[in-house]
């Protein structure tokens, strides 16, 4: 992350941005509120929540923390903490639907997906199509669980310790889910060269 | 290494190449070497690649679900509504069932089959006031709004609206005809007060964050007035037509009488003091009938219905701007300036139960009297930088 940034045409330093938050300013909340709400809503989106249920989400997370003890130890563990209370809730409210609605019990109660956009500015209609299946494709190989591990260590830039906690699993093996994911995206490359389809 | 396979592409192309994209979308050191490797023996290539990078930085997103700055912009608003309020209940909540610390009760349960035909729920007027949409406590100013959903904003501090044959004064200054639809409301926010006198003379003073619900004009049968909050009544007397006084628990029966209720919906406990005359208080839906004399207090909390002893006056002082309280819990007393001055007050746990006598004078400046509150018990307070205000146990 960068140190020093835009924000509403003005520089700011963001350690310093971040001891005011935590000192309670209210400023600083709302930068941070700001800052982070679209990755939470892209991540709860992501997850397959519905737009509504993330937003309002989203506002009890943030709501709670201007009440609680402000225990971060630094912006980026903010931002973990942040997507781990979101996943958490979102799983909590979706599994009660579950219950409802009676799905089957295989299903996963959030998938994660990835879904691919290439921006039209600068490359023509049949290129993007062909670059958009193409990605689509490779990342077909990996499971959801896949997808999430490389979204929230690539995408999202989180530490592995932190992947860990948000996917349930030892820090060991969310290195191992992640290397997992790279030799999958490597794999068949032989293969591919021969057998290309699409 | 094939990169012969490379020669000839375009930077668009690269795109394409899943070897590129694993190495734009992990930058693993292995392919980050392998790609320098080839840059390093081919300069047409490193440009290429080069432009092949950039590309795919400007064009490539991955779960791009945005949303427009004016979205967050209302969720920002929007967030700090919901704070806002969590700060007013929590205050609120942390209000402890206080018929457990009073002393003596008098539990009294007069079962009368009779006049129990409608719960406090079923009268027409219980029925409109409760589909009314939720008000707003935390507005700027005292709204009355009239039957064909007119709003009249009231900005004085002490609003007071008088119903005549000739219409609606407020300050007097004629503001509008009586109206022939059913109801009117008022809607009294934190830090404001209003009264109403009614036609028969009948006199309401409404205290800070209330909602009234009333007829413009009243039936010939009864007098029927419906509260969500805390209403001080000095009811003209008419034999031919009963006042009821109706909160989603309680009824009320009034035949001429001077008495205080209070009915928050956002509290626990109702409560209605009677000062003279004579009320009968049926709540909704049991078999319970109170009849009070002057100077009983009758409290019902969660369907629990007590009545004590008290100097009945003192829970009509807040008309005149007074406050006096007897062995009360803090919390109590906070939620009470809260409502008053329309300032949050936060309490924590410890400091919240201590049990405080005392008077107060509601002119002051709230800063004033938590000062003196403070001095009294072994508490200390803070004005926060939200303009709230805190109290700690020392």
């Amino acid at each position: 992350m960068d140190k020093i940034v835009r924000f509403n045409g003005s520089l700011i330093d963001k350690d310093q941005m971040f001891a005011r938050f935590l000192a309670n300013c209210d400023e600083a909340f709302s930068y941070f509120y700001t800052i982070f709400m679209p990755d939470l809503f892209a991540y709860g989106i992501s997850l397959g929540a519905d737009e509504e249920i993330v937003k309002d989400s989203i506002q009890d997370i943030f709501v709670n923390i201007h009440f609680a003890e402000k225990n971060f130890h630094s912006v980026e563990h903010l931002k973990f903490f942040l997507l781990k209370s979101l996943k958490n809730k979102l799983y909590n409210i979706y599994s009660s639907k579950r219950v409802r609605t009676a799905a089957a019990i295989t299903d996963d109660v959030l998938n994660f997906s990835i879904t691919t956009t290439v921006l039209d500015s600068i490359i023509d209609h049949e290129d993007r199509m062909a670059i958009q299946r193409k990605i689509d494709y490779l990342l077909s190989k990996l499971t959801s669980r896949q997808k999430e591990g490389i979204y929230l260590r690539y995408i999202q830039e989180l530490e592995y310790s932190e992947i860990a906690e948000i996917l349930g699993m030892s820090p060991t093996s969310a290195r191992k889910l992640i290397s997992r994911s790279l030799k999958r995206l490597r794999a068949d490359q032989q293969l591919i060269l021969i057998q290309l389809l699409y | 290494m094939q990169h012969h396979k490379y020669s000839g592409y375009r930077a668009v192309d690269f795109l394409q190449d899943e070897d590129f994209l694993r190495w734009q979308i992990c930058q693993t050191e292995e392919d980050a070497s392998y790609w320098r490797a080839l840059a390093s023996e081919d300069s047409v290539l490193r440009a290429v690649l080069a432009e092949a990078v950039d590309l795919y930085k400007e064009s490539v997103r991955f779960n791009d679900y945005r949303l427009s700055p004016s979205e967050i912009d209302a969720g920002l608003h929007s967030l700090h509504a919901a704070i806002e309020k969590r700060s007013l209940a929590k205050s609120r909540r942390s209000f402890v069932r206080w018929t457990i610390a009073a002393a003596c009760l008098l539990a009294i349960a007069i079962v009368t089959p009779l006049l129990l035909r409608h719960s406090s729920n079923d009268a027409d007027i219980s029925r409109f006031a409760q589909q009314l949409p939720a008000a707003d406590f935390t507005a700027q100013d005292t709204r009355l709004v009239l039957g064909d959903a007119r709003i009249i904003s009231l900005t004085s501090s002490e609003s007071l609206l008088r119903y005549r044959a000739d219409g609606i004064h407020v300050d007097d200054r004629r503001v509008a005809e009586r109206g022939a639809s059913p109801y009117n409301h008022l809607i009294t926010p934190y830090g404001k007060r209003s009264k109403i006198i009614f036609d028969d003379g009948t006199e309401a003073w409404v205290n800070a964050g209330s909602k009234l619900v009333y007829p413009a004009q009243f039936a010939t049968d009864k007098r029927e007035i419906y509260i969500d909050g805390e209403v001080y009544l000095d009811v003209a007397r008419d034999q031919q037509r009963p006042f009821i006084v109706r909160t989603s628990k309680l009824s009320v029966h009034v035949l001429g009488t001077k008495f205080n209720v209070s009915a928050h919906e956002r509290d626990d406990e109702n409560t209605v003091a009677l000062l003279s005359g004579s009320v009968r208080i049926t709540s909704g839906g049991e078999r319970n009938t109170v009849v009070l004399k002057p100077d009983q207090l009758y409290s019902h909390t969660e369907g629990r219905v007590s009545v004590r002893q008290v100097d009945a006056s003192n829970y009509s002082l807040w008309t005149q701007g007074l406050y006096h309280f007897a062995s009360e819990p803090l919390e109590r007393i906070l939620a009470r300036l809260e409502r008053h001055y329309g300032i949050p007050i936060h309490c924590d746990a410890g400091a919240a139960k201590l049990s405080c006598s005392g008077k107060l004078d509601l002119k002051d400046n709230l800063h004033t009297l938590l000062s003196d509150l403070t001095r009294a018990l072994s508490v200390t307070y803070k004005l926060n930088s939200d303009g709230s205000y805190s109290i700690h146990q020392s």
